[in-house]
């Protein structure tokens, strides 16, 4: 099976969700700080992404495989 | 390809664990589409829903693995952050960040910045009416780089910066055009930040 995902789709999907959380993370410094700190955070995510940091993961079949011969 | 399981809650009964993996189970419970597509797979050995169901899977567990990740960031590098900027503003007090022009506004910023005492709650306290711009100033290095300044560019320093006078009444003042003196208040704050940057 061809694992070719979306990825970028998936970057944004993600941090759209997170923004939240992002957002609370950004109180842990000062407020002149805050939009610098965002921006290096969404940076980090994103080179994680593209440099291939996220690995990819197994499909089903291949983590059922693992899954069953575990247990 | 030969049937393991004449129903999908066969199969359910026979990979409860599996079926319970939290990965997995969130792959289901978020899209109810997807049982049907296991339910093509496992039970009637479509190959194309086993395929289907195999992307899908990537891309719910790439999905996880990242907001994981950026959970992860969120929390930990902020704290980083924000400790290894606290370390340079005790060792750089004045940093200009803009590095080719001199902003007005951050220069003036700084400056009044050392022209109060930060510990003291009530900065009305402080006696404004001094005359001499040298009396007020705490930082040293503030202190050597306002000695390059003349005689003019320092009281026009002083009365716009403490006396918070503006341009046209410190123009006024001196009976010269408020671009003169504009010019004059950059000239000075250029000379200031030099005199920082020589270190």
């Amino acid at each position: 099976m061809d694992k070719n995902i979306d990825k970028e789709k998936i970057l944004l999907e993600a941090l759209s969700m997170m923004n939240p959380k992002i957002k609370k993370s950004l109180l842990n410094t000062c407020r002149s700080e805050r939009d610098d700190l965002e921006q290096e955070i969404k940076l980090k995510v994103i080179n994680a992404v593209l440099i291939g940091k996220i690995k990819t993961p197994p499909t089903f079949s291949e983590f059922k495989k693992k899954f069953n011969k575990m247990i | 390809m030969i049937k393991q399981y004449k129903s999908l809650s066969e199969y359910r009964k026979r990979n409860i664990e599996l079926l319970s993996q939290p990965i997995v189970k969130s792959f289901f419970d978020n899209n109810p589409g997807n049982l049907i597509l296991l339910e093509a797979s496992e039970v009637y050995g479509i190959e194309e829903a086993t395929d289907e169901l195999d992307k899908r899977f990537v891309e719910h567990f790439f999905l996880y693995r990242l907001i994981a990740y950026i959970s992860s960031v969120s929390q930990n590098f902020s704290k980083y952050y924000d400790k290894s900027k606290k370390k340079q503003t005790e060792r750089f007090p004045l940093l200009i960040n803009k590095s080719d022009e001199v902003s007005e506004g951050e220069m003036l910023d700084y400056l009044l910045y050392n022209n109060y005492d930060l510990n003291s709650h009530n900065t009305t306290d402080i006696n404004l009416e001094s005359s001499s711009i040298f009396e007020l100033v705490v930082d040293e290095k503030l202190y050597k780089a306002l000695l390059k300044l003349n005689k003019k560019e320092l009281e026009v320093i002083k009365l716009l910066i403490i006396d918070q006078l503006k341009q046209i009444e410190v123009a006024n003042l001196f009976n010269e055009s408020p671009q003169s003196i504009s010019k004059l208040k950059k000239n000075a704050l250029l000379k200031i930040k030099n005199e920082y940057k020589k270190g």
